[in-house]
């Protein structure tokens, strides 16, 4: 009777204190599962009956696609991983819908944070050790995977030579390239930035009618400065020509001749000293305002005319920037804007794919691959249905040809046709570091705080702009 | 002779099985606050970034505490960062818990006293309790908005129309303005949990101590003074303790009242500090420094808070032992000197 009881105390405890600890286990059913595949195909035949019928029954409907990587194929589920769905919920469905692949066959694991947060939910993810095919990177932080071998796999262990990749704009390739050049990770979509101004305020303040025109009065940062004068002058010291810091910045930085670090060491130069003359002179005589970027003031500014114009990338004529600072459709300022390409080409963001060497779904991954950023008839598909810039120089070029899309925001401009100029001109040189983001941020801040009068002078501004980043990135020196 | 039966009867401990019912929490305990305290200690002694597997001691104390060691530039720098942290939440903390303490202290004397009579006092204490159930980001996003700092946000706009100020109060980015906006928005939030604690502290005195004082003639001040404050010292203690360590950990509001993207050096207190170094730097956080400003805050909190206690002690208390054990001692003597015999 006794041990009876303390059977059952001792089992039900067991039971209590066992479900505390579901979260730890790791999932070890891909893993076993996609050895046991590579030893044999018959052993794994019995439990996966449907995935390997999903397979060949693929073969049949994609027809265009044949795998031909080294990385292991036959797993239970293409693990996905993101950090939203806004992208991946319409690209599975499209290749799910032109592939023939099932829900089954598809695991999306969406962790639901911002893009910054995205990297660290990952560390976590794969210690513990679970199932992972295809993940997403941002620019800001792509490098930290694609530089680890044992996090990235190359595109060439999928069947792709780099010859491959030769449709994407260049810019992009050279992100996704390791220390090594070798490319881990490719881009489905490109995001070359423009400048957007109004119309009405161009056509008052300046004379401007087109963007040729407006182009030629922000053509490089001597002219940017000269024209933010014109303007603030004719407005009656009131409107300034940009509205950010942060803004004027992400395009200037694209400008960088040399790497921000070399051997381990951080590099500052005249490049820093010239962007904070610029933005001293810029702030100091209001030619731009002194919001920040991503505050609802920042957007609110674009419904009045205290500013004229707003640096945005491909994604940032939706909500996230140009269309809320409009005031929404049919709001204060909507239609009443104009993009060009501005004082010097850059990007801004973007995503990235890459496959994890773990993968037991090599096969799928490469055709996801295939699909979205090699194909130029489903690319298109893709470009038109969501609608978004795809990394596809010739699938742009047909669509600005056929000028079939025209945007009422902008007036019905086509802001496909300016940004697919700026897209093929973005130049890198190979100069990206693992710690880029956290460099031009910190850089950044350094100039606000320099502009708000925090410190004396641009050589204390420099002083403060190496403590920050001596701070926040200890893998490097600085001195 | 015992049976096999009785004597396993009088084995049983019924002790034992309430321990197993409680080793499931233990378990639980161990694994996840238990261990991860510990590996908070030991990576407080590793180094950064790449370097995480790397031992290197007490040098992120070292760099941190006093900005020297073998770290270059990022010791000074963090050294700064750190103090001005340090400095910043010992700031926001006492500017948000005196105000607190008084209201709440004004507000439960008021509310609890019996021949006060307010009206709607239910509702009164509901509404004051209020703001402590929203959650922390809508209050700051509810601050954030009201308190823009262009000339487009809300109260600046109204205080711009009505020509009550010159050019906008930069509510979020100036150093007092954003400090006394946080110092503001803890103490809205917090003084109706600390008034209810010192309410039922009040209640739970006894009632014919202040029927006493009232025949006697004493003011309310007077009562105030000489008997609710005194009796209420273990209560008073208590709200001390939790709202000194709250406040030291103070986090949310200080990390999401900022700026944009931009976050703002006067107001970023150690657990902003701590949680910025454990998983915004990029690409690979600094655990060590993370970790090792944990533990220098753990510290102070230990310091502090047997401050505290040393400062509330009651010291009539401790007299009256004290007398005890010299009555006990001269008792002893006593006895020896009679050769140890009873009498």
């Amino acid at each position: 009777m006794n041990k009876l009881k303390r059977t059952l105390a001792l089992v039900a405890t067991l039971a209590i204190s066992a479900t505390a600890f579901v979260g730890c286990g790791d999932d070890d059913k891909n893993s076993s599962s996609s050895s046991s595949s590579e030893s044999s195909s018959e052993s794994s035949s019995q439990g996966e009956s449907s995935s390997s019928e999903g397979e060949s029954s693929t073969a049949d409907q994609t027809g265009e696609f044949t795998y031909s990587g080294s990385l292991p194929t036959g797993g239970d589920k293409m693990t996905i991983l993101c950090w939203t769905p806004d992208d991946l919920n319409v690209m599975l469905d499209m290749w799910k819908a032109d592939t023939g692949y099932t829900d089954d066959q598809i695991n999306f694991v969406n962790f639901g944070v911002g893009g910054g947060e995205a990297a660290a939910q990952y560390d976590q993810y794969f210690l513990g050790g679970e199932d992972v095919d295809v993940f997403m990177v941002e620019a800001d932080w792509a490098l930290k995977y694609i530089n680890d071998d044992t996090a990235t796999a190359p595109m060439s262990d999928l069947g792709f030579s780099d010859d491959a990749f030769a449709g994407q704009y260049a810019y992009t390739m050279d992100i996704g390239k390791d220390s090594n050049g070798v490319v881990k990770g490719v881009s489905w979509q490109a995001a070359p930035g423009g400048w957007c101004y109004r119309t009405d305020l161009a056509e008052q303040y300046l004379g401007v009618k087109t963007p040729e025109e407006m182009q030629a009065k922000v053509a490089d940062w001597d002219k940017f400065q000269a024209t933010a004068k014109e303007v603030y002058d004719a407005s009656g010291k009131k409107t300034a020509l940009t509205t950010t810091l942060g803004g004027i910045w992400q395009a200037f930085a694209a400008n960088r001749s040399t790497p921000w670090v070399k051997d381990d060491k951080l590099a500052v130069d005249d490049f820093c000293n010239t962007f904070i003359d610029l933005a001293k002179n810029m702030r100091d005589n209001g030619y731009v305002t002194d919001l920040n970027q991503w505050t609802d003031e920042w957007k609110a500014a674009g419904q009045t005319d205290d500013t004229m114009g707003y640096f945005v990338s491909t994604w940032g004529f939706g909500e996230s920037i140009l269309l809320s600072a409009a005031g929404g459709e049919g709001g204060a300022t909507y239609g009443k804007w104009n993009v060009c390409q501005g004082p010097t080409p850059y990007y801004w963001g973007g995503t990235w794919i890459c496959v994890s060497p773990k993968t037991d779904n090599a096969d799928m991954a490469a055709n996801f691959i295939n699909y979205f950023t090699i194909d130029n008839t489903s690319m298109k598909k893709y470009a038109l249905a969501k609608p978004d810039y795809v990394n596809n120089m010739t699938v742009m070029q047909e669509i600005v040809d056929e000028g079939s899309n025209s945007n009422a925001l902008l007036g019905g401009q086509d802001q496909f046709s300016v940004l697919h100029e700026t897209g093929k001109s973005i130049n890198l040189n190979g100069l990206i570091t693992p710690y880029d983001a956290s460099i031009k941020q910190a850089f950044l801040d350094a100039v606000n705080a320099y502009c708000a009068g925090e410190t004396a002078d641009a050589a204390a501004c420099i002083e403060d702009f190496k403590d920050r980043v001596a701070e926040s990135v200890t893998d490097i020196t600085v001195e | 002779m015992a049976s096999a039966a009785q004597r396993n009867i009088r084995s049983i401990s019924y002790a034992k099985y309430g321990y197993f019912f409680i080793l499931p929490f233990f378990l639980v305990y161990c694994f996840f606050q238990l261990w991860p305290l510990i590996n908070t200690f030991i990576l407080s002694v590793y180094g950064n970034g790449k370097k995480i597997e790397e031992f290197i001691g007490l040098g992120n104390f070292e760099a941190l505490l006093f900005g020297t060691g073998n770290m270059g530039r990022t010791a000074s720098a963090i050294h700064e960062t750190f103090l001005q942290t340090l400095g910043n939440t010992f700031i926001v903390w006492i500017g948000n818990f005196i105000p607190q303490i008084i209201i709440s202290l004004l507000l439960a004397v008021w509310f609890t006293d019996a021949k006060l009579k307010i009206p709607g006092k239910g509702f009164f204490k509901v509404v004051m309790y209020m703001p402590n159930i929203i959650t922390a980001a809508s209050v700051a996003a509810l601050y954030l908005s009201l308190f823009a700092e262009s000339k487009y946000g809300p109260i600046n706009n109204l205080l711009l129309s009505a020509g009550i100020i010159d050019a906008p109060i930069k509510f979020v980015t100036g150093v007092w303005q954003s400090r006394g906006m946080i110092m503001f928005i803890q103490c809205w939030m917090w003084f109706g949990n600390t008034m209810i604690m010192l309410m039922s502290g009040i209640m739970g005195l006894n009632p014919s101590l202040f029927e006493a004082a009232n025949i006697d003639g004493a003011s309310s001040g007077q009562v105030f003074r000489k008997i609710t404050l005194p009796l209420l010292r273990p209560i008073m203690l208590y709200t001390m303790v939790t709202s000194m360590i709250g406040g030291l950990q103070m986090f949310d509001i200080p990390y999401m009242y900022t700026k944009g993207t931009q976050r703002n050096e006067y107001t970023k207190t150690v657990a902003v500090f701590i949680y910025e170094h454990f998983r915004e730097k990029m690409p690979n956080p600094n655990y060590g420094f993370s970790a090792a400003a944990s533990v220098i805050l753990f510290l102070i909190t230990i310091l502090l808070g047997s401050i505290t206690f040393y400062i509330n002690r009651d010291k009539d208390e401790i007299a009256k032992k004290k007398e005890r054990k010299a009555n006990m001692k001269a008792l002893k003597a006593k006895q020896k000197g009679l050769g140890g015999m009873e009498i």
